[in-house]
Order: structure tokens, then sequence, then C-alpha cells
């Protein structure tokens, strides 16, 4: 049989039936190699990769631990790697505007982005002269792992990613979980392979990247009311432009559905409290969200971890 | 035997130089020939979409400059794709 040997469909052969002839896959007759299963879902980085710098990358961490400080609540922050591509062992950090939830981070655009290190403002993604190689955020005090939603983003964004968790202000302490995507897959990898060893420094990040990053709105108070005393937290004028009776239906299944978790919560020995005010938090997040539209057609559009 | 008339020898030795891919750190070349009548866009769908999430692509970039994906690629030509958005949880 002959063998068509394509350059990325693999080889196939012209077989015949007794109705006709149609192409089927055939092994590569010059086969030489047997790949282990080891091999085949293996990462090996290479032993003269560009560390990141440590002054570098105390910047970035000292803004994970800022975030830490400023915010009892759990929040999140993103940044950017970039390579030089004149000169691949010169690294950037870029910290894009964003908002940052409790689980969450979102960046509509890289357009808007600024470097740790000088504060200058980026107004085009990627600047010239440079390469995108990776990105890291913070998970804040939570556990340093690779959730669903950075799966989501991060396997099709080939490079490095790093989160940064269990942040402990008083200890002064983190973890790190690193890895590779490449060929839509994740390569975890020993965070000592890219990151250069701890040097002391006094230098940090750029006052100017707080600037960036959009907070999630403060609760002013405990979530012990639902939806018939709702409106009255909003002052009368607000009152006046809410004509409520629009969702006169919806706010019907709201109260039901809110009893239910009440009575739930009671009989199963659950604060309802408690949980109506964890509650609160996802709909402060959804209001959040839903007056800051997308600015982008982005297919994903909200999961938390 | 119409439909299984196969032209060889391989597009590799068409004599067209090829074309460079990029996205982040990851560089994908095609034959001059496998690209002809291509655009950016079809480029980067057909053969970058191992390496990456083509549909998160919102931007092209050709020797320092932003390109339409609808643009005919050329031969010997380095092509950029730039993802530009994302979220973390």
């Amino acid at each position: 049989m002959t063998v068509l040997r394509t350059s990325t469909d693999g080889c196939w052969g012209i077989k015949s039936n007794s109705w006709g002839l149609y192409l089927t896959q055939v092994p590569d007759p010059d086969a030489d190699t047997v790949i282990s299963q080891e091999q085949l879902t293996g990462f090996e980085v290479h032993k003269d990769v560009p560390k990141i710098p440590s002054e570098l990358w105390q910047r970035w961490i000292n803004l994970c631990f800022e975030m830490t400080r400023l915010d009892s609540r759990n929040l999140e922050v993103s940044c950017r790697l970039l390579r030089n591509e004149a000169d691949p062992t010169l690294y950037r950090i870029a910290v894009p505007e964003q908002s940052v939830t409790v689980a969450s981070v979102r960046v509509d655009s890289f357009d808007k982005a600024i470097d740790i290190a000088t504060g200058e403002v980026i107004e085009q993604w990627p600047p010239a002269g440079w390469r995108p190689c990776g990105s890291s955020h913070s998970h804040n005090t939570m556990d340093s792992f690779f959730s669903s939603t950075d799966d989501k983003y991060e396997i099709g964004d080939p490079g490095l990613h790093i989160v940064v968790g269990n942040i402990d202000v008083k200890d002064n302490t983190y973890t790190l979980a690193a890895s590779v995507t490449a060929n839509q897959r994740r390569f975890l990898i020993e965070p000592d392979t890219v990151l250069a060893p701890f040097v002391y420094t006094e230098l940090t990040y750029h006052s100017s990247v707080l600037d960036v990053i959009k907070l999630p709105k403060q609760i002013t108070s405990g979530f012990t009311s639902y939806a018939p005393r709702f409106t009255t937290h909003k002052s009368a004028a607000t009152q006046d432009k809410l004509d409520m009776s629009l969702i006169a239906g919806e706010l019907a299944a709201y109260n039901e559905a809110v009893d239910a978790i009440i009575l739930a919560c009671t009989e199963r020995g659950l604060s309802p409290e408690k949980v109506l005010s964890n509650l609160s938090w996802d709909l402060e997040v959804k209001t959040y969200w839903n007056s800051t539209p997308l600015t982008i057609d982005d297919p994903f559009y909200w999961s938390a971890v | 035997m119409a439909l299984f008339n196969f032209n060889r020898p391989s597009s590799n030795n068409d004599g067209l130089k090829p074309i460079q891919l990029i996205i982040n750190d990851e560089t994908i070349e095609v034959s001059g020939a496998d690209a002809a009548g291509m655009t950016v866009e079809q480029l980067f769908n057909k053969y970058a979409a191992d390496s990456c999430d083509v549909s998160r692509i919102n931007r092209y970039v050709a020797q320092g400059r932003i390109v339409s994906g609808g643009t005919p690629a050329e031969t010997g030509t380095v092509y950029s794709g730039a993802i530009a958005s994302e979220s973390k949880g």
C-alpha cells in the first residue's frame, strides 16, 4: 500500500473495498520511537532557563501581601509576565487594569497596564519589544492551586503561570503553585526552577499599580433583611426611581426562596443570619459585575473558584 | 482515481518562504504552500489551535504593526497573535 505522509495529519493509505476507494490512517512504516506515558505527560524545564529575578518577583509578592492587608476579604490580584525579545533574560511584570473580588479577578483588556517596577503606563498590549510569557495571581489567604477558572483561561494562554496563596501577613509567609501551559495542557513545575533564589530587597511595587485595581464595594450592613425591606436600605431619592412592582413576580419568588432557606437552616442547625450574610456577598458581586459590563466579546463571563 | 490524485512531493519543498505564527513564547512555522490563500486569522485558527485558545486572540501584529485578521497572509512574514483579556479564580 502506498503511504501518504502528511505534515500534520499523520500517515494515510488508500484502501479499496467492493464499492470503492477511501483513505484510512495507517502506521508510519518509518516509525522508530516508543514514547512512555511518563514522557508523554511530562515536562522538563530547561536547565538554563532565565529565572525571574528575585528583586522583580519580590515587588509582585509585596503587592499580593498589600492586597491581603488592604481588605479583610480574601481579595485576589493578577499580573502579567513579559520577556524581552532581544534579551530573553530580561523580564517585566505588568499589572493590568482589573476588577477583583473575593473569588476572582477580571481583566477586560491588557491595554491599560502598569509596570510594577517603574510605574510606566502600557497603553498597547504587548508593549513593543516585549513578549507575553505568562501570568501570576494571588489567592490571598486561600491555598495555592489552579482553579477551574484558571484552567479555562491559562491552558489556552501558553506560558508560565503561578498562583500565590496561603499569605500570612503576620508570619510573612506564602506558598506557590507553578505551572507551564503549552499544547493546551498544564504541566506542574517546581517554582524554584523558574524563580531566582530569594534576595532581600527594599524594592517594592510602584504605588500607581494600586490605581488600576478596582476593589468590590463594601457592604455597609449585615444582610439581615431581604426583599420586602430591600428598598429600605436605599435613600428616598433612589426609591423614587425604583418601581419594584415591575418585578413583583420575581420578588415574590425571591421571598419564597429566602423563606425556604431560613426554614432549612433552622431545621438543619445552621445559622440563618450567617447563611444569608454569605449570600449577600454573592449578591454584592453579582450587582457589581452587572454594573460593569464586559467591553469585549468574552465567551467566559464569570465563574467563582 | 480523480479524488485520490495526490500531488507530490510534499508542500514543504515548494520553495516558498515559511510563515511564522507567534503566540506568547510559542512559535509555529507554516510552510508557504500550506499558507497559500489563507488569511492571518485562518492561519492561526488552523495551525495555532493546538498551542493556544485562538478564540481569545484579539489582535494580530506583523512587523510591529497591527493587522486585521482578514489580511491575506504573506510568505516569509512573522505574525504575532495577542491574547488581551483574562479572568482568574
